[in-house]
């Protein structure tokens, strides 16, 4: 296998040393490392398409992985002997196409890239990418539907796809929407009768490798604002959030439940940032701040901007000395429905308060305004030198997982939560694992995590 | 001795700190565009920061052992320190790095020919070039510079052997301002900054001990440098390695700026060119001085300073730093290439620097494309009328 890798990439492209591969064996977050047999570099889609050719000869399994900054576990392999590979080499600018409003970018490419090759242009992307989107690919946060930057206005990635060049496995390649007749562009994604690429969209690297991504872009902004409030009850701050979901206020949108920044305070904290032309953001601007006070929030004047002028970097300096043990489960709810859940997460970890003092184990819980839903995203940090807290947060991430789903939230990554979602979603996974053997009968692509 | 210097143990905390967030690989923000060449190079995990700390936190906890494929990869990394600038923990990855290279060298697993000899030259010559004490001394021949003073120039092995014209513009410089400069001459030993990035912790402690000793008995109170790697030694590593800091110690570039602000040399001759300015890593991220430098610049007649692409704290390294210039030549060329580029798309038609390594991995670059090379202190000097020896400038 291994001359055959090095026949398909060279040999400075292919890795089996144990230190290279230790490396691949997991991802941001804190689930359990598995090493895969061998990492390559690919460097066009050409060689991918050998690759899965050659895998699907041998019955080899394939993980795919861009950046590895997600914290589901979706480039974790979950079994022996595979092959890793790692795409943020294929990272060009394609095509912007101002005239169809689109850019066309390889899958490896990070958002940052893009949104400032964009914006020096006069131009901007719809969502800006998830948390790490300064070194989350493209491809990667797609594959794992990461929730993102701007989702309060457009909601989830797919919003923005117009469509994608994806091979399967086998190596057989295809491209999706309007893009699928090669005399066309990617401008269109709902074309030919099915939304083909809605079926990658969040599809963990199961049914194929994306290599291209058309996006949607739009005119640079002209005007930027930021509110923060401060509320004395999370009720108040759920009514607050309805209201900006209702109206259509910003572009994006952050709830604090535990911890809650000092410098907002209270039982609950709102964060919005807008966007858009100069008029339109004074006017969202007053009705959002109006629609705060109604929900009995307080102002906290000059915390908005500065919050997301350093939100890439806010949750590694908050818990980054605590950690970097890092684990995460999170999914959607209705907005009115937050704190049937939240409550007996905050009871959960009340009733645990003395052992996660003594671990100084730090957790979080929060919402992101994805626009008719809100996101619960819950992550818990620790050190992963001292074992028994890493071992206790794996133990507490399960519990709550099992918890929150048996409640409703929806993932949107799923990763290695997957056997507690499964059971919740009656004949969902059965019909997902029929399309999974028609597309990869041999089960070569990141297989164990259906 | 602090935890910077010693065995990866001591990293623990360091090592414990990396959140795995990936921005030491391409955080395009703010002008930052690419984190590490090495990765640009070489492409896998283990080539850049977030790798190199999962590697080291392998190591500590016993999943694997130093081998040579390991070896080699841990002898890639520049120490540019632009993983540590952009962390958003502040993971000090290059110090990271010295603590294994300190591990590997001290188990007899290091297997670089070019490493040993630098050891050897060190050992035998006290320079890494193996050359004679006596050149050492040759760029001040005439010059009559005191043995003994409270202000010591300390011009380093690349300046005084490779470089000398900087040496001694700078002592013409101070002179035209009425400061006389103290010298060791040949009494001088490397600062010990290859030993560090070598591994060779031992030599490198010892080589700041006895210059130290040579200066505090030359009555030194103040260190000047010129050098970048020299002025990190005296300034960090050497309180940090042994303890104590009986010296204040200066840039040169610090220092002229000063002399300038106070009216004490002025730059008369007109230098009618467009410049772009590259920021050495020792100088820059990791010394923290980026502006005097420029400031010369923009008081120089003549003078057009132009920014490249990647300036300041994301400026991209000549590619000469961690003895990677040794072990992977052409590696290291390669990136020096990549630099030499950004100064031609930023339209300048003369390349400035202030360290003898980034001057040496430009040297030849610079002039294939066409661009003149010039170092700071010497161009400073050329602003002043001063004539210099030895000029070895492709201009």
């Amino acid at each position: 296998m291994y001359q055959s890798l090095v026949d398909i990439f060279g040999r400075e492209r292919v890795s089996k040393e144990e230190f290279e591969l230790l490396c691949y064996s997991r991802d941001a977050g804190s689930l359990s490392p598995q090493l895969p047999e061998y990492v390559v570099v690919p460097a066009s889609k050409e060689e991918i398409q050998r690759l899965l050719q050659l895998a699907r000869e041998e019955k080899k399994p394939v993980i795919i992985r861009g950046a590895g900054s997600s914290m589901c576990g979706a480039p974790i392999p979950l079994v022996d002997s595979s092959v890793m590979v790692d795409l943020t080499r294929m990272r060009k600018l394609v095509d912007l196409n101002e005239e169809s409003m689109s850019i066309l970018v390889e899958a490896g490419i990070t958002w940052t890239e893009v949104i400032e090759y964009l914006g020096k242009r006069g131009w901007e992307l719809g969502l800006e990418g998830p948390w790490s989107a300064p070194s989350a690919t493209v491809g990667g946060s797609i594959a794992v539907a990461a929730i993102s930057m701007g989702a309060a206005r457009y909601g989830g990635l797919g919003s923005q796809i117009l469509g994608l060049e994806v091979i399967l496995p086998g190596g057989e390649m295809i491209r999706t929407g309007s893009g699928a007749n090669p005399a066309n562009l990617m401008v269109a994604r709902d074309c030919n009768g099915i939304d083909m690429a809605g079926l990658f969209i969040g599809s963990h690297g199961t049914l194929g490798i994306i290599t291209e991504v058309s996006l949607k872009i739009f005119p640079l902004h002209e005007a930027e604002d930021f509110f923060a409030f401060s509320f004395s009850s999370l009720e108040d701050a759920i009514d607050g959030l309805h209201g900006l979901s209702k109206n259509k206020v910003p572009y994006d949108t952050r709830m604090f439940v535990s911890p809650v920044p000092e410098e907002i305070g209270g039982k609950a904290g709102i964060v919005s940032m807008l966007k858009g032309r100069k008029t339109e953001v004074m006017e969202i601007g007053q009705l959002g701040r109006e629609l705060m006070k109604t929900a009995n929030g307080k102002e906290v004047l000059g915390f908005g901007k500065t919050y997301y002028e350093g939100r890439f970097t806010a949750r590694a300096e908050a818990f980054g000395k605590a950690g970097p043990g890092w684990l995460e489960t999170a999914g959607f709810i209705p907005i009115k429905r937050y704190p049937e859940v939240a409550r007996p997460i905050l009871d959960y970890f009340a009733a645990r308060k003395a052992e996660i003092e003594r671990l100084k184990i730090k957790w979080s819980l929060g919402g992101l305004l994805e626009t008719n839903a809100v996101n619960i995203p819950m992550a818990l940090f620790c050190n992963e030198s001292n074992t028994e807290a890493w071992m206790k947060i794996q133990d507490y991430l399960w519990e709550l997982t099992e918890l929150m789903f048996g409640l409703g939230v929806s993932p949107y990554w799923i990763g290695h939560l997957n056997p507690y979602w499964k059971r919740k979603v009656g004949n969902f996974y059965q019909v997902y694992e029929r399309i999974k053997k028609t597309l990869d009968p041999d089960g070569i692509l990141n297989p164990g995590l259906l | 001795m602090t935890r910077e210097h010693t065995g990866l143990e001591q990293y623990k905390e360091e090592i414990y700190h990396c959140f795995r967030c990936g921005f030491c690989r391409e955080l395009v923000l703010g002008g930052a565009q690419r984190i590490c060449p090495i990765r640009e190079e070489l492409g896998f995990e283990t080539t850049y920061a977030r790798g190199r700390i999962g590697v080291a936190r392998a190591l500590l906890e016993g999943k694997i052992e130093y081998s040579d494929p390991l070896v080699e990869r841990i002898y890639t990394c520049l120490g540019c320190y632009n993983c540590k600038a952009h962390c958003p923990t502040k993971v000090d990855t290059p110090s990271v790095v010295r603590g294994q290279r300190n591990e590997i060298y001290r188990q007899g697993l290091r297997r670089f020919k070019a490493l040993d000899e630098i050891d050897s030259n060190i050992e035998n010559t006290k320079n890494p070039y193996g050359l004679g004490k006596k050149m050492r001394n040759q760029w001040a021949e005439g010059l009559d510079l005191p043995r003994r003073g409270e202000l010591l120039y300390f011009p380093g092995c690349a300046t005084s052997y490779d470089r000398p014209e900087i040496a001694e513009s700078l002592v013409k410089i101070l002179r035209k301002a009425g400061i006389e400069v103290a010298y060791l001459g040949e009494e001088e030993w490397c600062c010990g900054i290859p030993e560090l990035w070598n591994g060779n912790l031992a030599t490198a402690k010892l080589l700041m001990e006895e210059n130290g000793r040579r200066m505090e008995a030359a009555g030194a109170k103040m260190i000047l440098t010129s050098c970048p790697d020299c002025y990190n030694v005296f300034q960090k590593h050497y309180p940090q390695l042994l303890g104590k800091q009986p010296f204040r110690v200066f840039h040169i570039t610090e220092f002229l700026l000063n002399l300038l602000n106070e009216g004490r040399i002025v730059f008369h001759e007109e230098i009618k060119k467009r410049v772009t300015y590259h920021d050495p890593c020792r100088l820059g991220r990791e010394a923290g001085i980026f502006e005097p430098p420029r400031e010369i610049l923009k008081k120089i007649p003549g003078i057009e300073l132009v920014e490249m692409r990647r300036n300041r704290e994301h400026s991209w390294c000549c590619g000469g730093g961690g003895v990677v210039n040794l072990v992977y030549p052409k590696m290291s060329i390669r990136i020096a290439k990549g630099r030499v580029q950004e100064a031609v798309e930023a339209e300048a038609e003369m390349l400035i620097t202030c360290c003898p390594l980034c001057y040496r991995q430009f040297y030849n670059r610079a002039w294939e494309r066409g661009l003149d090379l010039m170092e700071l202190v010497v161009l400073a000097a050329t602003a002043m009328g001063i004539e210099t020896k030895n000029l070895t400038s492709p201009s």
